[in-house]
């Protein structure tokens, strides 16, 4: 598993690919999770991680704000390793990819049972203002070959090659 | 004795986007509060709820906002009124007994019950009501309305914020029409709207376990539906 700045550098080239895709977003979601960071009980704490609590502790009572000591089960906020960063990436970028895919071949198998020739999704008159938005996109209804297949070498790079 | 330190490969971005495209059938689209817009996702839902209708005894129709039969599918990627007349939007008619009874569309504003209209990603509506919508060119009432699919396709988790939105939404649709789904998981939303006993679905995708859980939900809420308004 890639740690520390082998992660970072990983997660900064799979942003850069989602931006090549225009998929940027996927990143931009990610990086709300990051930044709100995760809970763990005050005993599971790192020694980084404790000594910072002990720091913004004792920083509180020097300003004469009276906080007690956290107990072993409270729950403390602490950023996500370099590790974690780049699962969660890869979690949604798994995650889109993989509903984007079923969800196609859903609706192509839903068309062709119901008869339906054509699927076209169109923005209503005046629903954007930018030109980045196309106003009508069809949907191709060709049924879509080896979904499973195509998806299990996508989990295979992104969880063996990417994780490392 | 020397001591060897395996040295992780860092796939490139290139590499990645040849991987990635290669998986693909189609690009990567999405409905998120980044890239607004209705796609793929939304219309497996609307799919979903035609499915469940079936599976009561309705067959279904495609018809456009004048009423024509068509099997050339337009559908929305935004919400707008279900009587614009601008754009011939197509919804799924469900018949009972020969009859008309429900309509299925996908993004219109649904008139809650402050009678403020709400956007309503995927909304099964009694089909007499969408007449009337259509010729009084105003929006449906959510006491007409079967179900109201509240989607997310969401990458990461879902945010807290998206699930108290929702609960306003469902405090204003009143009953239990309304119906929350998304893509992605969300403890601290499932959470919330289990806490305060509003219907949710998280991590839902095409063949997963939870699709039938909803697909029964939703024929559930069809049967009892038409038998409070038979």
């Amino acid at each position: 598993m890639k740690t520390g700045q082998e992660a970072e550098a990983q997660y900064a080239e799979l942003v850069s690919a989602l931006v090549q895709m225009k998929a940027s977003w996927i990143a931009t979601e990610v990086e709300q999770v990051i930044s709100r960071g995760k809970t763990v009980p005050f005993r599971d704490l790192s020694e980084k991680e404790s000594a910072l609590y002990e720091s913004r502790l004792t920083g509180e009572a020097d300003r004469g704000l009276p906080v007690g000591r956290a107990k072993a089960n409270d729950s403390i906020g602490v950023p996500y390793e370099p590790y974690e960063r780049l699962a969660l990436l890869v979690d949604a970028v798994e995650r889109v990819i993989t509903t984007s895919e079923l969800s196609y071949s859903y609706v192509s198998s839903f068309a062709t049972r119901l008869g339906v020739n054509s699927l076209s999704l169109e923005n209503p008159v005046g629903a954007y203002a930018t030109a980045d938005v196309p106003d009508a996109r069809n949907i191709p209804l060709t049924a879509p070959t080896l979904v499973n297949e195509r998806l299990a070498i996508l989990h295979h790079v992104l969880r063996d090659e990417v994780l490392g | 004795m020397k001591c060897l330190v395996k040295m992780s490969v860092i796939v490139s971005a290139s590499a990645l986007v040849n991987a990635i495209q290669s998986s693909l059938f189609i690009p990567i689209r999405s409905h998120s509060e980044f890239t607004p817009g209705y796609d793929l996702y939304e219309v497996y839902l609307f799919g979903l709820c035609v499915q469940a209708a079936e599976s009561i005894g309705m067959s279904v129709s495609f018809q456009d906002t004048a009423g024509m039969p068509t099997n050339a599918l337009v559908l929305r990627t935004s919400p707008s009124s279900i009587w614009s007349q601008t754009q011939r939007f197509t919804h799924a008619a469900l018949l009972l007994h020969g009859s008309i009874r429900l309509e299925v569309h996908l993004g219109i504003y649904v008139k809650g019950g402050s009678g403020v209209s709400h956007e309503a990603d995927v909304a099964v509506i009694e089909a007499a009501e969408a007449a009337r919508a259509r010729v009084q060119q105003n929006d449906p009432r959510v006491n007409q309305t079967a179900i109201v699919i509240e989607a997310k396709f969401y990458s990461s988790n879902v945010r807290l914020r998206t699930g108290r939105e929702f609960l306003g939404l469902a405090a204003d649709f009143g009953g239990g029409s309304s119906i929350f789904v998304s893509s992605s998981p969300g403890d601290s939303v499932h959470r919330l709207l289990s806490y305060r006993s509003r219907s949710a679905h998280f991590e839902l995708v095409p063949a997963s376990a939870q699709e039938s859980e909803l697909k029964s939900q939703i024929a559930t809420k069809l049967r009892d539906y038409l038998a409070r308004h038979p």
